[in-house]
């Protein structure tokens, strides 16, 4: 469970996000959206706990977290293998025979199987990115936090990222939290749904999506896409429009 | 560059025919010497301890170099005690060096290793403290979210990084510490490449310092061929393209 209320955050005296006030339900994903520079990804930095709101409360009760970034950061001087491995080498509970077999299983779960052994620069772009999504999974995080990790893919290789998540989130369901701008991300992944908005930014919008994402058809995705992405749209020409006034 | 080589022979073979065997020996009468100094085994002992006491330097001058540049990095209070020393070594003439160190530590191979190692320590850990300015901030704030233990931090982020960002310099240490070690030899050792040197100088047997070179020259082309055989197959696969 994670709970933020009344949260304000500023860096050099600019406020960045303020009056951010959500509860996200154990198990339950987070789509935030909304144009860059409103505040996405000071939510995640705050829900880590790298920084500390200036207002308002974080509470979470997680324990174990994992953070899928936009580049995949991985370690360009280890294998496939040994970049899912590294994140679980501090925990002692594991054996290291056991780690390499829930890195091969891992792996195998992410559709890599027989590239172990791959560096980083002999794989594609999606193949890094699954990579990342397999070592975030592998620590089996309570809280998982992604920022825009599919933004700058290909539309095809986006749905087939989509899909792995959904896949790995039944193999073990976590709290998450996704951050993007694209209006799809958030109808295929999110139970709820968050629209920041404004300078600083505020919660324009919050939602849920009640069928299960594996039961969402394309008609499905079709409707709610369109929606978000009219409404974003509308938000966002709202905003220009108030930028242009101060000149 | 075999040109290069050819017309170098060739402008060694002209001047030869103007000077006497004891100032310029020709091509002809240097590889005739070398054969003959090759040919005799109490002279391999030599080349092999030479080989050997520069390959110790370079391990522990490098060890040091890389652990106090860690150190350093992470304490300003090893970088305040270590800066001095470094700046002192590298600030001073590599032959003052060697001549001081004959001076307190006496003649002899233990000697010629030690201040080889003190002449490639100031390369590595200059290099080392920068290639920890270097390492990338995007790895550290992930290995932070992680929750990263610092072993698996020095292991798996800074050592690899180091490692790639001061070879070049390592390499450069490597040439330096053939060079020097034959220096050191020559004022101060009684074994070794370097004092058969400077036996045939004192003997004016100038064909067997030519005959050395040679072997000297073939010996840091080898050294260098095989560092960066070492490091392109061991050190450097992670970066090869598809």
């Amino acid at each position: 469970m994670l709970i933020f209320d009344r949260v304000k955050k500023s860096f050099n005296g600019k406020v960045i996000i303020e009056d951010i006030l959500f509860q996200l339900k154990s198990n339950r994903v987070m789509v935030i959206l909304g144009p860059s520079g409103v505040g996405k990804t000071t939510i995640l930095r705050l829900s880590a706990g790298g920084i500390l709101p200036d207002e308002g409360k974080i509470k979470s009760d997680a324990t174990k977290l994992a953070y899928v970034f936009q580049e995949p950061r991985l370690l360009p001087w280890r294998t496939a293998l040994s970049n899912i491995i590294f994140v679980l080498k501090g925990d002692k509970n594991i054996p290291f025979k056991e780690r390499d077999k829930i890195g091969r299983e891992m792996l195998e779960l992410l559709g890599l199987k027989g590239y172990e052994n791959y560096y980083p620069s002999q794989l594609s772009g999606g193949m890094r990115q699954r990579v990342a999504l397999g070592r975030a999974f592998v620590v089996k995080p309570d809280l998982l936090l992604m920022d825009e990790p599919f933004t700058g893919l290909d539309l095809e290789l986006k749905h087939f990222l989509q899909k792995m998540l959904i896949d790995l989130l039944i193999w073990h369901p976590t709290t998450m939290i996704f951050v993007t701008h694209d209006p799809q991300d958030a109808v295929r992944l999110a139970d709820d749904v968050l629209i920041l908005s404004g300078r600083p930014g505020k919660i324009a919008v919050q939602f849920s999506l009640d069928l299960p994402r594996e039961k969402r058809d394309s008609e499905y995705l079709h409707k709610y896409t369109m929606k978000l992405t009219e409404y974003l749209i509308g938000e966002s020409l709202w905003n220009q429009q108030n930028t242009y006034s101060k000149f | 560059m075999a040109y290069g080589i050819v017309l170098l022979i060739f402008v060694w073979q002209i001047l030869s025919f103007f000077y006497d065997e004891m100032i310029l020996p020709s091509p002809k009468v240097t590889l005739i010497t070398l054969f003959s100094i090759l040919s005799n085994f109490d002279v391999w002992q030599h080349v092999y301890l030479t080989v050997f006491c520069i390959i110790m330097a370079l391990i522990f001058g490098t060890l040091f170099g890389i652990t106090l540049g860690i150190l350093a990095s992470f304490s300003s209070w090893v970088n305040a005690l270590i800066k001095p020393v470094k700046d002192l070594l590298i600030a001073i003439p590599p032959v003052a060096l060697v001549i001081l160190a004959i001076i307190w530590f006496g003649e002899g191979t233990l000697f010629t290793t030690i201040i080889v190692s003190a002449l490639v320590f100031p390369l590595i850990y200059e290099s080392t403290v920068n290639a920890i300015k270097a390492v990338d901030q995007d790895l550290i704030e992930m290995a932070n979210v992680f929750q990263i233990n610092a072993r698996t931090r020095l292991l798996d982020i800074y050592l690899p990084s180091i490692i790639f960002y001061i070879l070049a310099n390592f390499l450069l240490a490597a040439g330096l510490a053939v060079r020097m070690m034959i220096l050191a030899e020559i004022l101060g050792a009684t074994k070794g490449i370097g004092h058969l040197i400077s036996m045939a100088q004192k003997y004016l047997i100038t064909q067997d310092i030519f005959a050395w070179l040679i072997i000297l020259i073939t010996i840091i082309l080898a050294f260098e061929g095989g560092l960066v055989y070492i490091i392109k197959k061991y050190l450097l696969r992670w970066q090869t393209q598809e």
